[in-house]
């Protein structure tokens, strides 16, 4: 299954094309290869098997610019399926990452992911954008992933070894990062993220690169959904902020006082 | 395909464009068909978050960009019904490229490069003011060369000179549109929201002071008419500037207030709307004469007030010019009036927009077709 990811959520704009390996095509595979099958035809899941021979990360495209996700991302697009010698057209899935993030960016992502959906009539999977950082990790112990939120703060989600979301995603100050952790019953090992560097200091925390392909990982959240069929849910942003916008005071008054 | 290449597109009769416009609280989408005869209008549909921003007294960009996420694919579709059509149809996308709100503009602009990539379709990025004037030729047939356009909305106060709204594209016209006038200051349908506000009346204030006129007298206060006296009869002579007539609204409002005297509200806006209406038709009129054009047409949201309506044919019949005001539903924005564009761009032929094309929340009226 040839699945398009996107994430915008971040000033590093990712685009992936991955081949997700349906059941059958792996069975097919580990017979060729003269493997026994007979744990994949009984549990008909693939757990035992590495990450690597489920997902191919056939092309991945990054570039970071805060402010040019309307303006690369279509075009990283394009680019990108061409590397792997497809068009838009031979695409049958999008996973795309839901943030949280800046608005303005993550919202170029979501919605040249939904009018790709649509154009094209294949489904379109969400994936909080934490999660698919959090898969990233090959590391043992529990973690946040923090991306930056602006205005001194940060985004922040709290994640079990198994790279489960526990708690979050919520937008703190720095400061108050390990505070929230320790009224959820939470410790931390180390932090990771585009944000990591942010929270570092207040936290006291180890910053861990993480090294799989986002794409790869955005695809991986949205694994069961991919291969069960699933209707794919609204695709609704992770915000976690309302907009900006005050209710207007009295006009200032127009004649000078007397 | 390589994403540097130029394309070019060249659309003839019987070509559908669709249109999608996003950048203010409106998400319109609208079909357009060029035929032997013009551009004729095929269906749209439109969402409005008008209503969430009614409490904060103006468009608040992070609600409308919010809404224009949730809205933009049931408007496709919507439209999509309402014109008949289905995707195999569409020959090219136009989307307002600008002027408008950054955030609200990229929502429609990513979409629309999405669907033209997805269809494989050339996307024409195209400006949102000459998308008002083009909604006239959805009514009322090409335009008669040149035509001078007052352009009246939220955010624009503008009399324009239209020669093309081909743009400058292939064999275009490079002067398809000139700046003749606008606002020092607020635009007209800001004064409306302003003055609405002091008077208590909600917002937008438009439709409502235009109801509450009906039943006031429009002489009853002699509020002033920015930039006509005689020291601005040259560097401001087709300038406009509104801020001093809300100031006076306001200043007379408060005295009466404060003398513990009744407020008059359809006086007052009947008397503030005829200040409006009266120096946005005496400079349309004194443009059009000065320059020797022959036709006015009058665009933007604000055309949908029904004083400027009757009081523009009034002067315009008494100086012999043309005027041409598009129905009410197409003076508001929408998605058709952004497909006319992109129709009258693709008739003439021109080079498509590339994929790279940012949103230009600051697009001069002049270009009327990005690249
Ligand atoms: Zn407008």
């Amino acid at each position: 299954m040839l699945v398009l990811a996107i994430d915008t959520s971040t000033p590093v704009i990712t685009v992936g094309v991955v081949n997700l390996k349906r059941p059958h095509e792996i069975a097919a595979e580990l017979e060729r290869a003269g493997h026994i099958t007979d744990q994949v035809n009984q549990t008909g899941e693939f757990a035992f098997l590495p990450q690597s021979d489920v997902y191919a990360v056939l092309a991945e495209k990054v570039r970071t610019d805060a402010f040019g996700h309307v303006e690369h991302l279509m075009p990283m697009v394009t680019d990108t399926l061409a590397e792997t010698g497809h068009v838009v057209g031979d695409l049958e899935a999008v996973v795309v990452g839901i943030g949280p993030g800046p608005f303005t960016g993550l919202r170029v992502g979501m919605v040249t992911a939904a009018a790709l959906g649509d154009a094209l009539n294949i489904p379109v999977h969400g994936a909080p954008s934490h999660d698919a950082v959090a898969r990233q990790s090959c590391w043992a112990g529990d973690f946040l992933v923090v991306t930056d939120a602006r205005r001194k703060e940060v985004y922040v989600t709290a994640y079990a070894e198994s790279a489960v979301a526990v708690h979050g995603p919520v937008a703190l100050a720095p400061a108050a990062v390990l505070g929230w952790c320790a009224e959820n019953g939470f410790t931390p090992e180390w932090i990771a993220g585009a944000g990591a560097h942010l929270a570092a200091e207040a936290t006291g925390l180890d910053v861990r690169k993480v090294t799989a392909p986002l794409s790869e990982s955005l695809v991986a959240c949205a694994t069961g959904a991919l291969l069960t069929g699933a209707i794919p849910g609204p695709l609704t942003p992770l915000y976690l902020r309302r907009p900006d916008a005050t209710e207007p005071h009295a006009p200032k008054p127009a004649l000078p006082k007397s | 395909m390589g994403t540097e290449a130029t394309e070019t597109v060249r659309l003839g009769p019987g070509s559908i464009v669709m249109g999608i416009e996003s950048s203010c609280d409106e998400t319109g989408v609208g079909f357009v068909r060029i035929t032997d005869a013009g551009i004729e209008l095929v269906g749209q549909a439109l969402a409005s978050s008008a209503d969430e921003h009614a409490r904060f007294g103006g468009v608040v960009p992070e609600i409308a960009s919010r809404a224009h996420l949730q809205a933009l694919l049931p408007t496709v579709h919507r439209a999509f019904v309402a014109a008949g059509l289905s995707p195999s149809d569409v020959d090219a996308i136009a989307v307002t490229a600008g002027p408008g709100l950054a955030g609200s503009l990229m929502v429609g602009l990513a979409g629309a490069k999405a669907y033209a990539a997805a269809w494989g379709v050339p996307l024409i990025g195209v400006n949102h003011l000459a998308g008002h004037v083009a909604a006239d030729t959805l009514e009322h047939g090409p335009l008669p060369t040149p035509t001078l356009a007052l352009l009246v909305s939220g955010g624009h106060t503008q009399l324009l000179k239209i020669t093309s709204l081909a743009g400058g594209g292939i064999g275009g016209d490079a002067d398809a549109i000139t700046l003749i006038g606008t606002t020092i200051d607020d635009a007209a349908g800001e004064a409306y929201d302003k003055v609405a506000r002091l008077l208590g009346l909600g917002y937008p204030g438009g439709p409502v002071i235009d109801k509450l006129a009906r039943d006031g007298n429009s002489t009853a206060v002699d509020f002033p008419r920015g930039l006509t006296g005689a020291k601005d009869a040259d560097k401001h002579r087709y300038d406009f500037s509104f801020s001093g007539l809300k100031t006076s609204v306001a200043r007379y409002v408060e005295s009466l207030r404060r003398d513990g005297k009744d407020v008059p509200i359809n006086d007052i806006c009947a008397s503030f709307q005829e200040a409006v209406a009266d120096v946005l038709t005496a400079k349309t009129v004194r443009a059009a004469t000065d320059l020797g054009i022959g036709t006015v047409v009058i665009a933007g949201g604000v055309a949908a007030n029904g004083r400027l309506r009757s009081l523009a044919a009034e002067r315009c019949a008494e100086a012999g010019l043309m005027l041409r005001i598009p129905r009410i539903g197409l003076c508001t924005d929408n998605g058709s009036m952004i497909a006319a564009v992109g129709a009258h761009v693709a008739q003439a032929g021109a080079a498509a927009t590339n994929s790279h094309v940012s949103a230009n929340p600051g697009l001069p009226v002049e270009v009327v077709h990005v690249l």
